[in-house]
C-alpha cells in the first residue's frame, strides 16, 4: 500500500446514496485529483440499509472500477453515542489507515463511521493530520442536529442537557451531559474543523468549546461547468405568473407550511400580478403525519386562491434540477431550523435564480439582501409574503439584475477557490 | 447431658450445684431438667416431688408436658392427660403434646368431656389466625414464607415454628405486611381484605428439621401480648429447598421490593430482617460468593505485551449496560497513563456490548491493557471490585463507577499520581452532579432516628457537601476510590458480607480508619457523577441492598459509631 497524502471518509459514497454531504465529500476528492498533485484515496462508508453486501470479517472493500476509492462496511450503528456497535469494523479500519501512512485523514462526515474514529485515530496515527467534517449540529443535538424543539417546535440557542431530555424524555439529563462530555473530548482530539458557514462554526466554538482558530469556514464549492444553465431572457410581460420555487425534502422543519401561509397572505393582498408556488419537495413520508396533513390541508384551501396557485411536482434527481429550476423564477427556502448552508440557494444561484432565504442558522449568510435575493425573517409568513411582493412589483430589468448577480454569487464558490481554503486546513497545503 | 441422654451424671451434677445454692433451686427449667432425667432413670416419683411444686407457676409448657410423662409413667392417665392439655393450652401449637394427649386418650379410657373442660379456657387465646401460604422456600438455614391473611398486623410481627423435640428451640422471624389490591380485585375480593405478607425465619436453631412432622406457625403480632396460631402448618422436609442462593435472594429481596412498593415506609418494610436473619442472610451471601468467585471467564483483550507495568488498575464493576462509562474509558485512553481496564461483567448476557465498546481500544492505543472478568451470575460490587483486584497489576487500584467521568483528563493523572505518592491513604476527589452542582466532598455517618426498624439503631451513610449539613468526612465512595494495591489487600478488600452493594466503602474506610489510615478526599479534583445511569439492576435489587446493608452496616458498626458525634438524619 502506497503512502496517500489525503484520506478522504465520507458517511456514504455517492454511488450508493445520494446526499449533499458525501456529494461534497466526493467532489473533493474528484477535485484535488483534477487540480493538484495530492495522492489522495476515497473512503465511503456504508450502512446495513443500503443492501451493499461484504463477506465476513471484509470491512474494507475496493469500489469496482474505481482507483483510491473504497467502502467501507459498517454494521449496527449507535445514533446517540455514534459511533458503530460493532467495534471489529472501525478498528479495521483505524489498521488500515495505519497502512495508508496518510500525512492527513478528513472524516468528512462521521455519521456511519463514528465520531470515535478520532480518538483512535489518534492513538494509532499519533503524526497525523486529522480534520473533522461537520454538517449539521449533530454533536450538539440529538433530534437530527437541528437544534429545534421535539418538544413545542421553538429553535435552542444552546443544547442544554436538561432540556434535551424533555425532547427526549427516556433518556435523563445526566446521559446527555455524559454524551456531551464524550463529544468534546473526541472533538478535541481533531486538528482542525471545517464547516460550511460562520453560523455552524460559532455553534462549534459555543457549544464544544473548540479553538475559533482551528476552525475553517469553506463553503461547498459548485463546479458551473456541470450547470449549463441559460441566463432568463428578457421578457417584459407582467401578465405571466411569477414562479416561486421550493426545492428540497419535503419534511417538517424546511417550511414548507411557512411558504403556503406566506401563499395565502399574499392571495389576500390582492397584487397586481398573479403568482405560482412551485413544489419540488421529495421524501415526503419522512414527514410526520399531522405535518403532511396539515400540509396537504393548506395545499385543498389555496385551491381557493383569487391570484395565485399551488403546484406541487414531487421529489427530483440531480439532473431534473436544472430543468425544474429553469420553470420557476425566484427560490425561496423558508427552512425553520438553522439550516447550516442550504446547497440548494448555492444551486439557484448557478441557475441565475435570486433566492427568497430565511434569516436562520447558516441560511442567514448566503443571500446579499437586495443584491442576489432576500431574506425574510424566519418563521414569518407575513415577511415572507412581503419579499415575496417585492418580486410581484419588480421591473424585469431589476430581475434580470439580481439573476446576474446571484450566478455571480455561485462563481466566487468555484472548486478551484475552495482547494486552496481546503490546502489550508487539511494541512495538505503547497500542491494547488 | 440430659439431651446426650447422661441422666445419672445430670442429676448428680445439679444436685450437687443446689447442695451450694438456694437460688437455682427456684428456678423452673432446672426443676425440669432434674425431673426429666429422674423419669428417664426410672424414678418417676422423685421426678414428681420435684416438678409438681413448679405446675402452678408454669409459664412453660414443657413443664406441664414433663408432669404429663411423669404422671403416665406412674399409671395415673387421668392427671397425665390434664397436663398434656395443660401444656397444650400454653403453646397452642405444641404438637407434641397433642399426640400424648389423644394416645393417653386412646390408652386410659380418660373421660374427655371432664378433662376438655378443664383445658377450654387456655385453649382460647385467641382466634385462628387464618393464613394462607402462597410460597414456601428455605435456603441455608432460612425459611421465606409469602402468603396471604385476612387479617394486617404491623410489620415487625414475630412468626415462629417450635421444635416439639427441644424445650426452648424455635425458629423465629420477622414479617412485612403489604397492601395488593390488585390482586385483591383479580380475587374478585374488596381491594383491602386480604393482605399478602412475607416472613423471613432464621431457622439455624433447629437441629433436626427433616424429623420435625407438621409445625403450626404461631404469629406474635406487633403490640399484642398473646401469641396466636395460625391455620397455616409447615414441615420443614416439606419445603423445596433453592439451590440457587441468587433465586432465593431474587425471592426475599424481591417480596421487599413488594413490599416497599405497596405503599410501606422502607423502615416498616424492613422489619422483614430481625438481626438474626439478616446476619444469617448475610452469611449466606459470603458462602455463595466464596464458593462461586473462581467461576470466571478471563478475557484478555490486549494481546500486545505492555513496555512498562500499568501505573493503576481501573475497576469497573458491570451491573446492566456498560455504555455509560464510554467518556470514561475515553478519558482513560486518553490520559497516556500506562493503565489496566479491568471490567468485572456480571451481567455476562451483555458480554458482547461490553466487548466492543472496550476492544476497539484494544492494541490501539499503546500502553493500555484491557481485560473482561465475565460471570455467569451476578456476584455483588464488593466481591466484583475484590475479584477484579486479584487479577489486577497496577500499584494502585482504582474503582471506578461506570457513570462518573473527570472534568478534564488531567484529573485522572492527579488522582492515580497522588494515590501513588501517598500509598498509606485512600484517595478520592470531589463528585459533582452533571449540571455542577456539588455531589459528595466525602461520607459521613449519620444516625437514623425515626426508622421504625425496631430496636437496632440505624445508621447511615451521608454525602457531605451535597446539601448545607457539614460533617466530618470519615470515609470516601466506592464509585470512585484509589487505592495502593498492597493497602488493599493489608485491610483485605470490600466485605463480602456485604449482601451484592452498598456500605461497602464505607466499611472499607471504617477498617481503614481503625488503623489510622486516612482518607483523602481532594478539592481540586474533579469529577462529575451521573449517578443511577450506570447500572440497571434488577427489580429486586433495585432500592433493597441498600436497606439490607444498612442494618447489616448498623448491627457492624454499632459500637464504633455510637462513640461519634454523628448528625442526625430524619427518615420518613
Amino acid at each position: 500500500m502506497s503512502h496517500y497524502d489525503l484520506v478522504i471518509l465520507s458517511l456514504f459514497h455517492p454511488k450508493v446514496v445520494h446526499g449533499g454531504a458525501q456529494q461534497c465529500a466526493y467532489d473533493l476528492f474528484l477535485n484535488l485529483r483534477k487540480y493538484s498533485n495530492l495522492k489522495v484515496c476515497f473512503i465511503g462508508a456504508t450502512s446495513p440499509q443500503t443492501n451493499l453486501r461484504t463477506k465476513a470479517s471484509a470491512y474494507l472493500r475496493k469500489v469496482p472500477g474505481a482507483e483510491d476509492e473504497f467502502y467501507f462496511f459498517t454494521g449496527e450503528y449507535d445514533y446517540f453515542w455514534h459511533n458503530c456497535v460493532d467495534s471489529r469494523a472501525v478498528k479495521d479500519l483505524t489498521l488500515f489507515l495505519r497502512k495508508l501512512e496518510p500525512r492527513s485523514v478528513f472524516l468528512s462526515h462521521y455519521m456511519h463511521i463514528g465520531i470515535d474514529l478520532l480518538g483512535l485515530l489518534r492513538f494509532a496515527l499519533p503524526e497525523v493530520h486529522i480534520s473533522v467534517g461537520l454538517h449539521e449540529m449533530l454533536f450538539a443535538c440529538l433530534a437530527d442536529g437541528q437544534m429545534v424543539k421535539k418538544t413545542n417546535g421553538g429553535l435552542c440557542s444552546k443544547a442544554e442537557p436538561e432540556l434535551c431530555a424533555m425532547c427526549f424524555p427516556h433518556i435523563t439529563a445526566d446521559t446527555f451531559m455524559a454524551r456531551h462530555k464524550h463529544n468534546v473530548d473526541l472533538l478535541e482530539m481533531a486538528d482542525s474543523y471545517i464547516v460550511p458557514a460562520r453560523h455552524l462554526g460559532g455553534v462549534l466554538v459555543r457549544e464544544m468549546g473548540i479553538d475559533a482558530q482551528r476552525v475553517h469556514v469553506i463553503n461547498h464549492p459548485i463546479d458551473l461547468e456541470r450547470y449549463p444553465a441559460q441566463a432568463p431572457m428578457p421578457d417584459s410581460s407582467t401578465q405571466r405568473p411569477i414562479r416561486f420555487g421550493f426545492f428540497g425534502q419535503f419534511v417538517d422543519n424546511k417550511g414548507i407550511h411557512v411558504l403556503l401561509k406566506a401563499g395565502d397572505l399574499l392571495n389576500r393582498s390582492q397584487p397586481l400580478r398573479p403568482f405560482q408556488i412551485v413544489i419540488n419537495g421529495g421524501n415526503k413520508n419522512f414527514a410526520s403525519g399531522d405535518y403532511q396533513a396539515k400540509v396537504e390541508g393548506m395545499i385543498h384551501d389555496s385551491h381557493a386562491w383569487e391570484h395565485g396557485e399551488v403546484v406541487e411536482l414531487g421529489g427530483y434527481t440531480h439532473d431534473e434540477l436544472i430543468r425544474r429550476m429553469a420553470g420557476v423564477d425566484v427560490v425561496v427556502v423558508p427552512s425553520t431550523w438553522p439550516e447550516v448552508f442550504g446547497l440548494v440557494v448555492t444551486e439557484a444561484f448557478a441557475c441565475y435564480k435570486p433566492v427568497i432565504a430565511a434569516f436562520i442558522g447558516g441560511l442567514a449568510e448566503r443571500v446579499q439582501h437586495g443584491v442576489d435575493g432576500f431574506n425574510f425573517v424566519a418563521r414569518d409568513p407575513a415577511d415572507l409574503a412581503a419579499k415575496m411582493a417585492l418580486f410581484l412589483e419588480m421591473d424585469h430589468d431589476r430581475y434580470l439584475q439580481m439573476a446576474h448577480a446571484a450566478h455571480q454569487t455561485a462563481s466566487r464558490l468555484s472548486p478551484k477557490r475552495a482547494l486552496e481554503s481546503y490546502y489550508k486546513a487539511l494541512a495538505v497545503g503547497g500542491h494547488g | 447431658m440430659v439431651d446426650e441422654e447422661c441422666f445419672s451424671e445430670a442429676i448428680a451434677l445439679t444436685d450437687r450445684w443446689l447442695a451450694n445454692t438456694t437460688e437455682d433451686s427456684a428456678d423452673p427449667m432446672l426443676a425440669f431438667i432434674r425431673a426429666h432425667a429422674h423419669r428417664q432413670s426410672g424414678r418417676p416419683e422423685e421426678a414428681l416431688a420435684i416438678l409438681r411444686p413448679f405446675r402452678e407457676q408454669a409459664s412453660n409448657p414443657w413443664i406441664p408436658f414433663e408432669l404429663g410423662l411423669i404422671h403416665k409413667a406412674l399409671g395415673q392417665p387421668d392427671e397425665a392427660y390434664l397436663c398434656f392439655r395443660e401444656a397444650k393450652g400454653l403453646q397452642p401449637e405444641f404438637t407434641w403434646a397433642s399426640i400424648e394427649a389423644d394416645r393417653t386418650t386412646a390408652e386410659g379410657n380418660v373421660p374427655l368431656g371432664r378433662l376438655d373442660a378443664i383445658t377450654a379456657q387456655v385453649c382460647e387465646t385467641g382466634a385462628t389466625v387464618d393464613v394462607h401460604l402462597d410460597r414456601s422456600l428455605r435456603c441455608g438455614p432460612l425459611l421465606l414464607l409469602i402468603g396471604w391473611c385476612r387479617e394486617a398486623f404491623g410489620s415487625g410481627s414475630l412468626f415462629r415454628l417450635s421444635d416439639p423435640l427441644m424445650p426452648g428451640a424455635h425458629a423465629v422471624g420477622s414479617a412485612t405486611f403489604y397492601h395488593r389490591p390488585d390482586v385483591c380485585q383479580a380475587l374478585g375480593l374488596p381491594e383491602h381484605q386480604n393482605h399478602g405478607f412475607a416472613v423471613l425465619i432464621d431457622g439455624s436453631g433447629f437441629r433436626r428439621w427433616s424429623e420435625l412432622g407438621r409445625l403450626p406457625l404461631i404469629v406474635e403480632p406487633e403490640g399484642e401480648e398473646k401469641a396466636r396460631v395460625t391455620s397455616a402448618e409447615i414441615c420443614l422436609a416439606e419445603v423445596p429447598e433453592e439451590a440457587s442462593t441468587p433465586l432465593f435472594f431474587e425471592a426475599a429481596l424481591g417480596v421487599f421490593r413488594v413490599s416497599i412498593d405497596s405503599g410501606n415506609r422502607w423502615p416498616e418494610s424492613l422489619r422483614l430482617f430481625t438481626p438474626q436473619t439478616v446476619r444469617a442472610a448475610s452469611g449466606l451471601f459470603a458462602r455463595h460468593v466464596a464458593a462461586e468467585r473462581h467461576d470466571v471467564e478471563v478475557h484478555w483483550l490486549t494481546r500486545t505485551p505492555l513496555t512498562r507495568a500499568p501505573l493503576a488498575s481501573v475497576i469497573f464493576v458491570q451491573l446492566g449496560s456498560f455504555l455509560a462509562a464510554k467518556p470514561a474509558i475515553l478519558q482513560l485512553a486518553k490520559s497516556g497513563l500506562p493503565l489496566e481496564l479491568i471490567v468485572v461483567n456480571n451481567s455476562p448476557e451483555l458480554f458482547s456490548e461490553t466487548f466492543h465498546i472496550l476492544d476497539r481500544f484494544a492494541d490501539i492505543r499503546p500502553g493500555l491493557r484491557i481485560g473482561i472478568l465475565n460471570r455467569a451470575t451476578n456476584l455483588g460490587f464488593s466481591a466484583g471490585c475484590n475479584l477484579g483486584a486479584e487479577h489486577a497489576t497496577g500499584e494502585c487500584l482504582l474503582f471506578h463507577n461506570n457513570d462518573l467521568f473527570a472534568d478534564s483528563v488531567g484529573d485522572y493523572k492527579q488522582l492515580i499520581t497522588r494515590a501513588l505518592n501517598e500509598p498509606n491513604a485512600i484517595h478520592s476527589a470531589f463528585q459533582y452532579f452533571t449540571d455542577g452542582t456539588l455531589m459528595q466532598e466525602g461520607l459521613t455517618a449519620t444516625r437514623l432516628t425515626t426508622a421504625k426498624a425496631g430496636a437496632i439503631p440505624l445508621f447511615n451513610g451521608f454525602s457531605v457537601g451535597r446539601n448545607q449539613t457539614r460533617a466530618e468526612v470519615i470515609a470516601c465512595s466506592g464509585s470512585l476510590m484509589a487505592i495502593s494495591a498492597p493497602l488493599f489487600n493489608h485491610l483485605g478488600g470490600f466485605s463480602e458480607e456485604i449482601v451484592y452493594a452498598h456500605f461497602e466503602d464505607f466499611d472499607l474506610c471504617l477498617r481503614a480508619r481503625q488503623e489510622g489510615i486516612p482518607v483523602r478526599v481532594w478539592d481540586d479534583i474533579k469529577f462529575y457523577h451521573a449517578e443511577g445511569t450506570g447500572s440497571v439492576a434488577p427489580y429486586h435489587l433495585s432500592g433493597t441492598t441498600s436497606h439490607i446493608n444498612r442494618l447489616l452496616f448498623s448491627l457492624k458498626w454499632r459500637r464504633v459509631l455510637e462513640t461519634m458525634d454523628l448528625p442526625v438524619e430524619y427518615s420518613l
